[in-house]
C-alpha cells in the first residue's frame, strides 16, 4: 500500500517524500480562473490559497522533485460539476498540465469531464475522485470503461461494502481509501452546497418540528439530538482542528483497519488536507506512515488497531466511534 | 402536463383516495396558503414509491404488492425510486427488482447510481430508465445572497447557477448510450431550469429541491446508542416517516427542511407560479412530493 500526501507548496515536498509519502496530490488555481470564473465556481473541491498552487513553474519544480524520489504527483480537477465555459478552459489546462509539468494523474469528479477526458486520450491517468460516488462494483466496472484506473473510495461506505467492491473488481482497478483527516457529515457526492460559502453542516441553525410532533419527539429530545450532531461535527472537522499533546494532529481516520486494507488490495491511503499548515501536514504523515510501517511488516490487524488507538491518545474519541471512517 | 405523486406508503394513497386537488391542497396550502391559485389537472397520471436517498425506504414484498394493486385500481402506471446503492444492498434488492419486473415489465425506474443502472440494463432490459436528481449536479447552495452578487454583469455566474450535469451534451450522449429515457432534476433555486431535453423526457419535483444528502442519517439516530449513531445503518425504524424539520440557519436565503437523511429547499411562491406555468404549456411531467405524507 502507498501514502498519498497533500501538498500545497514547493516547500513541503521534501519533508512529506522523507517522512514517506509515495504519492502526492496537489490543486491549481491560477489567477486567470478567478478572473474568469469567479470567486463562488471553484476548479477543485478546496480552492483558498493556502489549498492550491497558482503558479505552473512551483507545479512542475513539485514533479520534478517527485519523480526524482520514485514519487508520482496526482492534479485534483474535483469539483462536482463545471460549467460550460469552464469545462472548455479545463481541458486546455489538462493538456497543458501533462504536456508541460509531466502529472502523473488527473483525479475526476464531474462525468461530463471525464467523458472528455475520456475522449482525448490524454498521456496521464485518470483517478475518480471520491465525489464519483462509487458506491458498488459495478459502478466501478462502469467508471472503468470510461478509462478511470483508479477510484477514491467514499467514506461513506462501510469497511465490508469495501472489501465487496475492491474483490469484485480485482486487478481491474486500483482503489484509495481515506487515512486521516476531515470526516463529512453528508456525502460528498450527494452534496450540492458550495464551500465557497463556508461548510454548510456548520451553519445549518437550530431546527425546529415542522407539523405536529411524532409521539416521543420533543423540543428537549431535539435538544438532546442537537447535542450529539455537534459533537459529531466537532470530531468530523478534526476535533476542532485541535493536535494532541505530542504533536500527531486529532481527527477522522482509518488508521486501525490498515490490515484489513493491505490484506484486500487496496492499493493507496490518502490523507486529507491540502489545506492544512505545514505542521498539521508533517504529525499526518507521521502518523500515517507509523501505522503503514507495521501493515507493511505484517502485522496482524488486531496488532496494527492496538498500535493505532495507542497512536492518537483519543481512547475516549476512539471508542465511541465517531471520528472512525467506514463505520458500519 | 402530466402529474405524478411521491407516496411514502401505499396505506396514504388509499386514505387519500389520489384526488389531486385535495393533494395538492393538503400539501401545499402550508406552505403557500391561498396564494398559489393552481388548479392541477382532474387525476393523476403516475405514482411514484421507493426513494432516491435512502435504501430503507424501498418498498418490501407486500408493500410492492400493495402498490400494484393501487395503480391497478387507480389505472396509474408506477415509478421506482432508487438511491446508491452498496453491493450488499443490491443484493437485497434483487427480489424487488425481480418482482416488479415480473408484476410490471414495461415499468419505468429511476436511477441515481451508475452500478444500479448497469445492473437493471443488464437484468431487466424491459424496464424503462429515468435518470434521477442526485446524478444533477449543480449550484443549490441556499445561502448564496444574490443582492451581493452583481449577476447581471457576471456570465460566469449565471452559468453556474443555470447550469447543471443534465445540461451538457456530454451527459446527453451518455446517458442516450445508457438507455436513459428521462431526465429528473429539481427547480434550481437561483437560475432558470431548462424545461425541455429532447431527446429525453423531462421531470420536475416540487415544491422541495434537494440540497444535500448521506448515508448517515441524523434522524435515524435519535434516541439510539452510541454505535447506531452517525453511521450508515444496516436497517432502520424509519422516523422520518413522520418527523420533519425546519433548519433556521442565519445565511438561508429560502425556507430549508429536514427529512431524513435529506435537506430540501422549499421553492419561493414566484418559483412555483413560474413553474406551474411553465409546465402547462408543455409535456413535462410534475413529481409532487409530499415528503412526510
Amino acid at each position: 500500500m502507498r501514502i498519498v500526501a497533500p501538498v500545497s507548496s514547493t516547500s513541503e515536498v521534501e519533508m512529506l517524500l522523507h517522512h514517506g509519502a509515495d504519492e502526492l496530490y496537489l490543486g491549481l488555481a491560477t489567477p486567470e480562473w478567478e478572473t474568469r470564473f469567479g470567486h463562488h465556481l471553484w476548479m477543485n473541491r478546496r480552492s483558498s490559497s493556502q489549498a492550491n498552487f497558482s503558479s505552473w513553474q512551483d507545479i512542475e519544480e513539485v514533479v520534478t522533485l517527485a519523480h526524482r524520489k520514485g514519487a508520482v504527483v496526482h492534479m485534483a480537477l474535483n469539483a462536482p460539476f463545471y460549467t460550460d465555459d469552464a469545462l472548455a478552459f479545463l481541458l486546455g489546462l489538462c493538456r497543458k498540465a501533462v504536456e508541460k509539468t509531466g502529472i502523473d494523474s488527473i483525479i475526476v469528479s464531474d462525468i461530463n469531464l471525464l467523458v472528455r477526458l475520456a475522449g482525448e486520450a490524454l498521456p496521464v491517468r485518470i483517478h475518480l475522485s471520491s465525489l464519483g460516488s462509487c458506491f458498488n462494483a459495478r459502478s466501478a466496472d462502469f467508471y472503468r470503461s470510461l478509462g478511470v484506473r483508479r477510484i477514491i473510495l467514499p467514506r461513506q461506505l462501510g469497511l465490508s461494502d469495501i472489501r465487496r467492491i475492491v474483490a469484485a473488481s480485482g486487478s481491474n482497478m486500483e482503489f484509495e481509501v481515506f487515512a486521516l483527516n476531515d470526516g463529512c457529515y453528508f456525502e460528498e457526492g450527494f452534496c450540492r452546497t458550495s464551500h465557497s460559502l463556508g461548510p454548510f453542516c456548520l451553519a445549518q441553525g437550530e431546527p425546529s418540528i415542522h407539523g405536529s410532533p411524532p409521539d416521543g419527539i420533543s423540543p428537549a429530545f431535539l435538544a438532546e439530538g442537537m447535542k450529539d450532531l455537534r459533537e459529531y461535527l466537532w470530531t468530523q472537522n478534526n476535533c476542532g482542528s485541535s493536535f494532541q499533546a505530542d504533536g500527531l494532529p486529532n481527527g477522522p481516520c482509518s488508521l486501525c483497519r490498515f490490515g484489513h486494507f493491505r490484506d484486500w488490495g487496496i492499493h493507496a491511503v490518502k490523507i486529507v488536507g491540502r489545506e492544512a499548515s505545514f505542521v498539521r501536514k508533517l504529525g499526518s504523515i507521521q502518523l500515517v506512515k507509523a501505522v503503514m510501517d507495521e501493515a507493511r511488516k505484517g502485522a496482524g490487524h488486531e496488532e496494527i488497531a492496538r498500535l493505532s488507538r495507542s497512536l492518537r491518545k483519543t481512547p475516549e474519541l476512539c471508542h465511541k466511534g465517531f471520528m472512525c471512517y467506514f463505520r458500519e | 402536463m402530466e402529474l405524478a405523486i411521491h407516496l411514502r406508503s401505499p396505506e396514504i394513497g388509499v386514505e387519500a383516495n389520489l384526488r389531486p386537488a385535495q393533494l395538492v391542497a393538503k400539501i401545499l396550502e402550508p406552505f403557500y396558503g391561498k396564494d398559489l391559485h393552481w388548479m392541477p389537472p382532474p387525476s393523476l397520471h403516475r405514482i411514484y414509491m421507493g426513494d432516491e436517498f435512502c435504501p430503507h425506504r424501498l418498498p418490501g414484498p407486500a408493500e410492492l404488492e400493495a402498490y400494484c394493486a393501487l395503480s391497478d385500481m387507480m389505472g396509474v402506471p408506477l415509478t421506482l425510486l432508487t438511491p446508491v446503492l452498496t453491493d450488499d444492498e443490491l443484493d437485497r434488492c434483487t427480489p424487488l427488482f425481480d418482482a416488479f419486473a415480473d408484476r410490471m415489465p414495461q415499468a419505468e425506474v429511476v436511477v441515481n447510481d451508475w452500478g444500479v443502472l448497469s445492473l437493471l440494463r443488464a437484468m431487466y432490459p424491459s424496464l424503462r430508465l429515468a435518470a434521477g436528481r442526485v446524478l444533477d449536479k449543480g449550484f443549490k447552495d441556499p445561502r448564496l445572497d444574490l443582492r451581493n452578487e452583481a449577476i447581471a454583469a457576471d456570465d460566469a455566474l449565471k452559468q453556474m447557477l443555470e447550469g447543471t450535469t443534465f445540461t451538457r451534451p456530454e451527459f446527453q450522449s451518455l446517458a442516450q448510450h445508457m438507455g436513459i429515457e428521462r431526465l429528473e432534476s429539481d427547480l434550481l433555486p437561483y437560475g432558470g431550469t431548462k424545461m425541455e431535453a429532447p431527446p429525453f423526457q423531462r421531470s420536475i419535483y416540487f415544491p422541495f429541491g434537494y440540497i444535500t444528502s448521506g448515508r448517515i442519517c441524523w434522524i435515524a439516530s435519535f434516541g439510539q446508542p452510541a454505535s447506531r449513531k452517525f453511521v450508515p445503518l444496516k436497517s432502520c425504524r424509519g422516523p422520518c416517516r413522520e418527523l420533519m424539520l425546519e433548519l433556521h440557519g442565519n445565511s438561508f436565503q429560502f425556507r430549508v427542511f429536514q427529512n431524513g437523511n435529506t435537506i430540501f429547499y422549499l421553492y419561493t411562491l414566484p418559483m412555483m407560479r413560474d413553474l406551474l406555468e411553465r409546465a402547462s404549456n408543455g409535456s413535462i411531467r410534475l413529481v409532487l412530493q409530499g415528503l412526510s405524507l
